[in-house]
């Protein structure tokens, strides 16, 4: 830590507003710069567009001022007629000595200035003589131009060209020869004068004035899509009608050739930027360009620009040195104000260091950053570190995390300015990891601008002091909460007059005083002495030094319950004064408990069910009753501790099937009921009925219990009625058997009678009859008569036959009852068997016939005879009166058939049902003593009654009951038919 | 009559009385040319199936009319109506059951074989002549049989 660090402003501080003005400065001293430097560049140009402009005028005139020069020799040429004359001599007179003086003459032309040969053709072009032998052709390329030239006698001056016998590139100028006769001008030839431009043309447009290495003009001309530079140029060779170039836009000669005049910028035929100045050439299809490279023109402007940039730079170092120097003085005087200060601060500095390093409490120095700036010893040893070991740690690393946040809150709220200074406890983690309780003051050190610059805090150790209360409080705590909590009541009284100062809430819940109840009273008011005596006693024990251990008293409660509690107590003193602190454990449930288990137990061995609890975990068995002991000949606790299988008798279920059945039953319902084969100690094996539960005993944990009862007898009655009941189902079996056998016999029996007792009465009768017809005449009175007789007999006996048939038949038919309607089967059957004679003088009364259960087709035979009996036995009467009525008496009814007939003597009342019984003669009335018995059979079959009542001579009623199945309601007549009888 | 194949109406019948009876009643309707009285169960099958002492006869020319009697010495009338019936050749030929009682397990039993008609013969002779008239007038007359 050195008091420069403490002082940060004076390196950080930049006088920003200084930098400003100063780059301001700079900044115009730039621009300045550029201004100056843009001026030059547009003097430059303008200069050279006056340059280039001056010298292509200049060219221009030169050219034209040759051109005029050269038109003069023409001119010279062809006005001289003499000349012409000895021309046309020479041409058409074949003056061969001309010849001579005119080669002469054209020799001494072609030596001018310009020309380099001079030819002389005839009016058809052919050349007759010319400077150069070996320049013989002239109608080549300039045909055209000659044609012209002596047609119109115009001078002509043809654009440079190349011929195939002229490869130089050359000019021509045709000069028309015509002599003048009669006014009329005759063609006589031309002269050509063939111009080298190399000599004068192009020595002049390439020559340039001023001294330049890039500058030059030419000239060009458009040919179809392309430029053609008709002379030698500057930077290449061999170009003169040779170099033809595209018109590309960014080229000044096609820039020319497109009528663009004045200056221009581009980049030339070698592709490199030129300044051009651009104009025609009158009296030419000419353009000139007179160029020059950029970079030559930029050339002095180069050197302007380092100037420039030399000057600014100069100016800029000058501002940033005066703006220096400035600040420089600036600090100057605030270090020596500086310094002066820091005198001063260094001996206060002094001065807190010792304060600082010997404080006997901890001071420590943390950054913003919660990093330890700086401690001193007491800090440091308190901690268990040394002081270089804590500077730069962050105090976290140091800090109980619980009380981390604690002491970061209050720094970050003394940052913000809350306040000044914090007072906090918090606990610092010593090296070893131990607690370091400490009361820490905080507080933020500013400088003197009033920027935060570290916290300072005072700690003070108070770990021990912490301790110590910590410690106390603890066992305050622990004790209060004890007594508090315990399931044991205590109470505190005074031992003088019995106030009670203090319960807790086991004793609130065995007395039922609240303990605001408890403390306002003594226990004299509350009446808690069942045994005043007891109290007293307790005192004198007390008195004399001794303590009460578990003295069994009773107490009472708030609403008069009488508790038996083990009281022990002991003397305190509280506030100078004696006191007892009782502890009363309530034990009257537990008495009660111990009483309950003594009934049990009595009860156990007393039962008659032999019970006994198997333990699960090892299927011991951990009790047993007396009567199990004697039920399974077992000596007084010698079952406990054994194993229960030795009580399973081996059964053809093996073991595990079993347990698996009763443990799945004992899942679902809780309990297993059944039957078990038990062994006795002696072997013997014996059946009981045992009902078995699991539940959890508070000694052996889970167990099963078993109550068992011994069956044996029970098992010997069943398995006694069940040798019965099969003896008996034999019994029965074999009697059915026989019956049946029987019943097959009758069967066979009756079938015979029916077929083989009627064929001989058919024989009877029918062999009768033949005798009657076939033998008549030979029969007397008597014979026919008594073949009347066996006839009839043996009709009578088939009639006998099938009654008995249908009678036995009735026995063996079963029953098919259904609900009858008595009502409609009367109506109809009397409908059925009367004759129209017997409907018309029987009078029929039907009253109230009650519905009933019944066979009907049996049913229906019962009415028919007691019906057909009512009409034949009343038939001698005038009028049949007969009348059907029926009765319900509580579970029968019974229904009667009434005729007024001629009755029957009531003596023989016995014989009117039996089989073949008759109380009238054949003649009387007919029949065979079979119907009434087959009525009262079906009677009985159907579990009811037969009667009659009669008088000789005065009718006779014929009763049969019914009995009424279910509830009555079905004989009511009024209830709905369940069953429909078909008969309806 | 030993043209076999000239019957109209075979009588399965053991009492010869009844047997006798019975013709007496075709014959009172001129029904009697051509009847042949079988008197057991056994013969009458011979006589259907064309065997044993009836091999000469062709089953092209079958009975109009059986009239069975149901208790019959060694084959019973509802065996020979089983048969009869259940079989192709002969299953078309009518058969009445003509019996002296009337049975109801015998009926069901022939009505279930398929018998063309049930007759209880009466103890009364005119009733039985009906009877057996009108029987063999219906089956002769009026009936058109398979041929």
């Amino acid at each position: 830590m050195s008091e420069f660090e403490i002082k940060p402003e004076l390196k950080r501080t930049i006088p920003w507003k200084l930098v400003l003005i100063f780059l301001l400065f700079s900044l115009a001293i730039i621009v300045m710069g550029l201004f100056y430097y843009e001026s030059q560049r547009k003097n430059i140009f303008t200069e050279q567009e006056n340059n280039l402009s001056a010298i292509a005028t200049l060219k221009i005139g030169q050219i034209q001022q040759w051109h005029s020069e050269r038109l003069r020799d023409a001119f010279v040429i062809r006005d001289n007629r003499l000349f012409i004359r000895s021309i046309k001599q020479y041409l058409y007179d074949k003056n061969t000595g001309l010849k001579d003086e005119l080669l002469y003459w054209m020799q001494s032309v072609s030596r001018g200035t310009d020309y380099f040969n001079v030819l002389l053709t005839d009016t058809t072009f052919k050349v007759r003589l010319s400077v150069l032998k070996s320049d013989t052709v002239a109608g080549e390329v300039i045909e055209h131009d000659l044609r012209h030239a002596l047609k119109e006698q115009n001078i002509i001056m043809t654009d440079l060209h190349r011929s195939s016998y002229v490869s130089n590139v050359h000019m021509d100028i045709l000069v028309p020869l015509s002599d003048s006769v009669q006014k009329k001008r005759i063609p006589v030839g031309v002269i050509i004068l063939r111009i080298d431009p190399e000599k004068t043309l192009f020595p002049l447009i390439q020559s340039w004035p001023t001294p330049s290495k890039s500058s030059e003009t030419l000239l060009i001309r458009k040919e179809d899509d392309s430029v053609i530079f008709l002379n030698e140029l500057r930077h290449r060779h061999n170009t003169s009608l040779n170099l033809r170039l595209p018109l590309i836009e960014s080229l000044p000669a096609s820039m020319a050739v497109n009528g663009v005049t004045g200056l221009v910028e581009g980049l030339d035929y070698r592709n490199i930027p030129v300044v051009a100045w651009l104009a025609d050439v009158p009296g030419f299809p000419w353009y000139m360009v007179a160029k020059t490279d950029k970079e030559e023109i930029l050339s002095p402007l180069k050197k302007y620009v380092f100037l420039i940039i030399l000057i600014v730079v100069l100016l800029v170092f000058i501002n940033a040195s005066i703006f220096g120097f400035w600040i420089w003085q600036q600090r100057i005087k605030f270090y020596r104000s500086q310094l002066k200060n820091e005198v001063s601060l260094r001996e206060s500095e002094m001065k807190f260091r010792q304060t600082f390093d010997l404080s006997p409490i901890g001071i420590v120095m943390v950054g913003l950053d919660r990093k330890f700036l700086r401690c001193n010893n007491a800090f440091s040893y308190s901690l268990g570190y040394k002081m270089e070991e804590l500077v730069g740690k962050n105090i976290a690393e140091v800090t109980y995390p619980d009380d981390l946040e604690i002491g970061m809150s209050e720094m970050a709220r003394i940052a913000k300015g809350e306040f000044e200074t914090s007072h906090v406890q918090k606990r610092y983690l010593r090296k070893d990891r131990e607690i370091v309780w400490s009361d820490v003051l905080i507080s933020l050190i500013r400088n003197n601008s009033g920027h935060p610059m570290y916290f300072l805090a005072i700690i003070q150790d108070i770990t021990e002091s912490k301790k110590v209360i910590e410690a106390l409080r603890e066992s305050e705590e622990r004790f209060s909460k004890s007594f508090k909590t315990s399931p044991i009541s205590f109470m505190i009284a005074n031992m003088e007059d019995g106030r009670i100062i203090e319960i807790n809430d086991a004793f609130t819940a065995i007395s039922g005083f609240t303990r605001e109840e408890a403390l306002k009273s003594t226990t004299f008011d509350l009446k808690l002495w069942v045994h005043e005596q007891d109290r007293k006693e307790m005192i004198e024990t007390l008195g004399n030094g001794n303590a009460i251990l578990h003295k069994e008293t009773l107490l009472r409660g708030k609403i008069g319950n009488i508790s038996t509690v083990l009281l022990s107590a002991q003397i305190i003193k509280l506030n100078n004064s004696n006191c007892i602190i009782s502890s009363i454990e309530d034990i009257t449930r537990r008495r009660e408990a111990e009483a309950e288990v003594r009934i049990q137990s009595e009860i156990m061995s007393h039962m008659a069910e032999a019970v006994y609890l198997v333990r699960m975990e090892d299927g011991i068995i951990v009790y047993a009753n007396s009567r199990f002991e004697e039920l399974f000949g077992y000596g007084p606790e010698e079952m406990t501790g054994r194993s229960v299988s030795i009580l399973n008798a081996p059964t053809d279920k093996s073991p595990e099937v079993t347990e698996k059945e009763i443990m799945s039953e004992l899942g679902k319902n809780g309990f297993w009921m059944g039957e078990v084969l038990n062994i006795k100690k002696d072997g013997t094996v014996f059946w009981s009925h045992a009902t078995v539960a699991i539940f959890d005993h508070s000694k052996f944990g889970r167990v099963l219990v078993s109550v068992q009862n011994d069956i044996t007898d029970r098992k010997n009655a069943e398995f006694q009625i069940k040798k019965l009941n099969e003896e008996l189902e034999g019994r029965v079996k074999k009697r059915t058997e026989l019956l049946e056998a029987a019943n097959k016999e009758l069967e066979a029996f009756s079938y015979s009678v029916s077929h083989d007792l009627r064929a001989p009465l058919r024989s009877v009768h029918g062999y009768t009859k033949i005798l009657l017809e076939e033998y008549e005449d030979k029969l007397d009175d008597e014979g026919k008569r008594i073949c009347g007789i066996i006839s009839s007999s043996a009709t009578q006996m088939g009639a006998l036959i099938d009654d008995l048939l249908s009678f036995s038949r009735i026995g063996r038919s079963s029953l098919n009852p259904m609900l009858l309607d008595m009502k409609s089967m009367v109506t109809s059957i009397f409908a059925d068997i009367s004759s129209n004679v017997e409907k018309s003088r029987t009078k029929l009364k039907i009253g109230k016939l009650h519905k009933a259960s019944g066979d009907a087709n049996l049913i229906k035979i019962v009415w028919t005879n007691l019906i057909s009996n009512a009409i034949k036995y009343s038939s001698k009467e005038i009028i049949s009166e007969i009348s059907v009525s029926s009765q319900l008496v509580y579970d029968r009814i019974t229904y009667s058939v009434k005729d007024n007939g001629v009755g029957f003597d009531m003596n023989y009342k016995h014989k009117l049902f039996g089989v073949f019984q008759r109380l009238h003669s054949e003649a009387e009335f007919e029949g065979n003593g079979v119907g009434l018995a087959i009525v009262q059979r079906i009677i009985l079959k159907h579990g009811g009654k037969v009667w009659a009542e009669g008088e000789v001579g005065k009718g006779a009623t014929f009763y049969f009951s019914l009995p009424v199945e279910g509830d009555g309601q079905q004989a009511s007549g009024d209830m709905q038919i369940k069953n429909p009888t078909p008969y309806a | 009559m030993e043209d076999f194949n000239a019957v109209e109406i075979l009588i399965v019948e053991d009492n010869p009385h009844d047997a006798e009876l019975t013709l007496r009643a075709f014959k009172k309707n001129n029904l009697a040319n051509s009847i042949l009285v079988a008197k057991d169960g056994a013969e009458a099958l011979d006589f259907l199936f064309c065997k044993g002492k009836f091999e000469k006869r062709s089953f092209t020319n079958p009975p109009k009319l059986v009239l069975l009697d149901l208790k019959l010495p060694k084959v019973s009338g509802l065996e020979v109506l089983k048969i009869v019936k259940g079989d192709k050749l002969t299953s078309h030929i009518p058969i009445v059951v003509v019996t002296s009682s009337k049975q109801e397990p015998d009926m069901k039993e022939a009505y279930a074989l398929g018998v063309n008609s049930y007759v209880v013969k009466p103890v009364d002779f005119d009733q039985f002549i009906n009877a057996m008239s009108s029987l063999g007038l219906y089956w002769i007359l009026v009936n058109e049989p398979l041929k």
